[in-house]
């Protein structure tokens, strides 16, 4: 499923540009699958490339576990906004950046519903 | 004239009876007493983030021949756990008040976290703290290490090799250029080849701390700096292996 199709349908906003079609490319990446997790040693043990990644940790290391597993995107869950320094990070590299109020059991509720297993 | 330089017993992560989760037992007396039966000489006091007791031990530590720095292991926005060390007092309160901004206004539950008992120098009660210490403040790992700094004090990351609470078990590195001054792993796990290969790379010497929230938790002396006098400017050379100064532990 792309990104862009997730964006489109679910209560999610894309962080670090105004709106979708400031996306670019990034909004046709394919999600492939969902992980969910705080505890950056475990993310980095066990998310799969790929997969969208919904999290409270705002860290900037988010980014670079982000970027080594190849991950989809990243969805920060009730509201939790990045730190500065995590959003210039995503920007460079071009990791999608998501923000959402609701919590990872109803946004992966959301993701299943669409489809995604 | 020039100072003798040589190894002092350390321990810098301690918490006394003001930390809910440590034991009524934590007083002065007998922490202090119990360092100087095991031959520690230089400790820290390190309660959640807090410093109210630090003055106690300080004063029982000068009438017993050992030497305390006041400390607070705070809890970042991050739930990363970091032991703050300072030089004097007036420079600890001043951390202390900030952290106090930064910390959620509620009050401590007692009943499910713990007691948090505030003490003298002669192990007498002053009185119950009631705001609540067991939670995250709101400042970021880096803002923290920061305005620590802005003190003269210093930052170790507490508990490396631990997955609760830890810079390791929560953000899976140390943030590439993150200033930290050292890294403290824990007494009793088992020291990878891989970790310490990662920890010498980043140029750091570890220390070995206790963490003693119980009496039976202090221990005989796990980690020595060699220094040229007891101070935080030596030690942070010796936490970065940098002229001369080092860390030593046992394991």
């Amino acid at each position: 499923m792309k990104l862009k199709k997730i964006l489109e349908n679910l209560p999610v906003s894309a962080f670090q540009m105004d709106n979708l079609s400031e996306l670019g490319e990034l909004a046709e990446i394919e999600i492939t699958g969902c992980y969910i997790g705080d505890l950056l040693s475990n993310v980095l043990a066990h998310a799969r490339q790929g997969e969208l990644w919904l999290t409270v940790q705002t860290h900037q290391n988010v980014v670079a576990i982000a970027q080594l597993l190849n991950l989809g995107g990243v969805v920060f869950l009730e509201g939790h906004l990045p730190q500065q320094e995590t959003v210039e990070k995503a920007k460079r590299e071009r990791i999608p950046l998501l923000t959402t109020q609701e919590r990872a059991f109803e946004f992966a509720a959301h993701l299943t519903r669409m489809g995604l297993v | 004239m020039k100072k003798t330089m040589r190894e002092w017993a350390i321990d810098l992560h301690i918490h006394t009876l003001l930390s809910p989760c440590a034991d009524n037992g934590m007083l002065p007396s007998l922490v202090i007493g119990r360092a100087r039966e095991l031959g520690l000489e230089v400790l820290a006091i390190t309660d959640h983030n807090t410093v109210e007791n630090a003055a106690a031990f300080i004063e029982k530590g000068e009438k017993l021949g050992i030497k305390v720095f006041p400390g607070m292991e705070l809890q970042t926005k991050e739930d990363i756990h970091l032991v703050c060390l300072f030089e004097e007092l007036a420079a600890a309160y001043a951390w202390q008040e900030q952290v106090y901004q930064k910390l959620p206004p509620l009050s401590n539950k007692r009943d499910a976290l713990g007691e948090q008992w505030l003490v003298d120098s002669a192990d007498r009660i002053r009185g119950e703290l009631d705001r609540l210490l067991l939670v995250g403040t709101d400042f970021t790992l880096e803002e923290a290490i920061e305005s620590v700094h802005l003190l003269k004090g210093l930052c170790i990351a507490s508990h490396l090799d631990r997955q609760a609470f830890s810079l390791w078990g929560y953000l899976g590195t140390i943030p590439p250029g993150l200033p930290l001054d050292g890294v403290e792993l824990t007494v009793h796990l088992p020291r990878q080849e891989a970790q310490l290969a990662k920890i010498k790379a980043e140029g750091y010497d570890y220390v070995v701390s206790s963490d003693a929230h119980y009496p039976t938790d202090l221990k005989s002396p796990q980690c020595f700096a060699y220094l040229e006098e007891v101070s935080l400017a030596e030690l942070a050379l010796a936490l970065k292996h940098q002229k001369g100064r080092y860390i030593r532990t046992l394991r």
